[in-house]
């Protein structure tokens, strides 16, 4: 179960990258990262569950609206365009010899 | 006199040659057919790391050490996520969010990136 901090930072992340996302540049990144950034300043102080509540669901619809369809993924990682590719082959791929003897083996 | 010679020879030069060259060593993984990941020497993380938080705007004119946490330079859990996402582009990685939880300071971002094989 997350806290609600944790929750909120999730979102955020998640919402900063859809942004990284749909920038082309590094200056419009800065503009809307910092519009975002005030936005959930505004509700730092907030108290009322029910308003709490409202302003995180503002937070979700704001990432589904905002996901991008091909957003960038570091070549190495899920899905990356290195992604499973060029795996190690297994040991017996390289080196054959007594593959099939390993199970008749003394040592 | 050339079964003499072809004697010499294949005792001296072929079979210790051929012998030696055909012993089976157990495989090792060399260095040549590693990829050449988690290159990175912690100095350089470090570095690297250090460079990336000085550069924060909140952070600037703070001293930054490797064991300083985000809470000593006043950065929020917001900051934090700021500058996880600043350092996932540095080093070209993705931190799943359960590790980005845990990381509250350059120290742990650093350990973090150590046990990561795949930053640049």
């Amino acid at each position: 179960m997350l806290s609600h901090s944790q929750k909120v930072v999730r979102l955020y992340r998640k919402a900063i990258k859809s942004i990284r996302d749909y920038s082309e540049d590094y200056d419009m990144f800065l503009a809307n990262a910092g519009d975002l950034r005030a936005a959930l300043k505004a509700g730092k102080n907030e108290t009322n569950p029910f308003h709490i509540q409202q302003m995180v669901k503002q937070l979700e619809n704001f990432n589904s609206y905002w996901e991008h369809p091909d957003p960038y993924i570091p070549c190495d990682g899920i899905n990356g365009t290195k992604w499973q590719r060029n795996t190690a082959p297994a040991s017996y791929v390289v080196d054959p010899t007594n593959h099939l003897l390993e199970g008749f083996r003394k040592d | 006199m050339i079964r003499n010679t072809f004697k010499l020879v294949s005792n001296i030069a072929v079979r210790p040659a051929f012998s030696s060259t055909f012993v089976r060593q157990p495989i090792v993984a060399s260095s040549m057919m590693m990829r050449n990941y988690g290159s990175i020497s912690e100095k350089e993380i470090t570095d690297r790391v250090i460079d990336v938080v000085s550069k924060y705007d909140k952070v600037a004119g703070k001293s930054v050490q490797p064991t300083t946490t985000f809470k000593e330079l006043g950065l929020d859990s917001l900051d934090s996520a700021d500058i996880l996402v600043a350092v996932e582009e540095e080093f070209g990685i993705e931190i799943p969010d359960e590790e980005a939880d845990k990381i509250t300071s350059c120290a742990e971002t650093i350990s973090y990136l150590r046990k990561t094989p795949t930053a640049k």
